[in-house]
């Protein structure tokens, strides 16, 4: 990854900014999902956000060094207190959110009017936004609270290191690439027709499959522990 | 917001602070930051934070910069502000037309 990203997530600024893109992905996937948007362009806006949000997220868990790979350096006890920190905050908002949510169905039961999920399918969805947001609530919560490097009264700071590539074992990547081409191979079968029941998931399994390359080919390298 | 009250969260449960003579001791051995950190296998950052008084270090920690810089761990952490070295080897206090004629 470049070093534009990792001068991007050394300052406070760059690294709220990849928050507020990843939350606005967010917002803009109910908003897809939920207003009356032509099928056509609900899809393409749809992949759009997810692959933008998958990687402001992938970049910034990666920057703050919440997905670290077994064979790099572990964090020292400083940064793994920080990010214990962030988990328990991420924890407290959850449960805020989660007493919110509760109260509004009760609520809304009752007001006409107000949009509860009335299929299965909507269900489904709520429960994936809730689960998504749990999961990038502890990255955002990091890139909100961390000072930047600027902070640092340190005038021998070393400047940032362009972000690496996270070291993988070999046969792991593998798979992750072969995961990508079995979702390519389904989007594929939706998309032309073949399998009826998989053609309104197209962009879904595609965006699932370009995720998987991504990580296979751009996001990983090949790694051994002793020199990662 | 200022850099104490950021890192409130890795401050000890008990809110305290811990003060370090560690940029003294760093300046009598010309030593940067950045060797102290690959000294005692901690990111950079994390030395700026003990200097700061930002974070309190595990006993682990503690006990081996105590080991890079070769003294008891009270002599380089303290529960109290360490006094000021004029007052220490001159036996007074620093006075503000003292520390002006520096």
């Amino acid at each position: 990854m470049s070093s534009f990203l990792a001068r991007l997530l050394a300052t406070r600024r760059g690294r709220r900014a990849l928050a507020i893109t990843l939350w606005a992905c967010y917002a803009g996937v109910v908003v897809v999902r939920t207003a009356a948007v032509p099928r056509q362009v609900a899809d393409v806006a749809m992949f759009v956000l997810i692959a933008a949000g998958f990687f402001a997220y992938t970049i910034l868990a990666r920057g703050l060094g919440l997905n670290r790979s077994p064979l790099e350096q572990p964090l020292d006890e400083r940064e793994r207190s920080e990010r214990d920190h962030a988990h328990y905050v991420a924890f407290q908002i959850g449960n805020v959110g989660m007493l919110v949510a509760v109260i509004y169905t009760l609520v809304a039961r009752q007001v006409p009017g107000l949009w509860m999920p009335s299929t299965p399918r909507a269900g489904l969805a709520a429960l994936a936004a809730v689960a998504v947001a749990f999961g990038v609530l502890p990255a955002t919560v990091l890139a909100w609270t961390l000072p930047g490097d600027a902070a640092d009264d340190d005038e021998e700071a070393p400047a940032p290191q362009p972000l690496s590539r996270t070291p993988l074992p070999h046969r792991r990547r593998m798979l992750m690439a072969a995961g990508g081409a079995v979702f390519a191979a389904a989007a594929a079968l939706g998309g032309t027709g073949v399998v009826p029941v998989l053609a309104s998931r197209t962009y879904f399994l595609l965006g699932i499959a370009a995720g998987m390359w991504a990580g296979a080919i751009f996001l990983t390298r090949s790694g051994d522990r002793g020199r990662a | 917001m200022n850099n104490r009250n950021r890192s409130q969260s890795t401050r000890s449960a008990s809110g305290g602070t811990i003060y370090s003579r560690i940029p003294v001791l760093r300046a009598e051995r010309g030593m940067s930051r950045q060797e102290l950190a690959e000294a005692v296998g901690v990111n950079y950052q994390t030395i700026g934070y003990l200097e700061r008084g930002d974070y309190n270090p595990s006993l682990e920690l503690a006990f081996r910069i105590s080991e890079v810089f070769g003294l008891p761990i009270e002599a380089i952490f303290s529960r109290e502000p360490f006094a000021p070295l004029s007052e220490q080897v001159y036996g007074r206090r620093e006075t503000p037309s003292s520390r002006g004629s520096q």
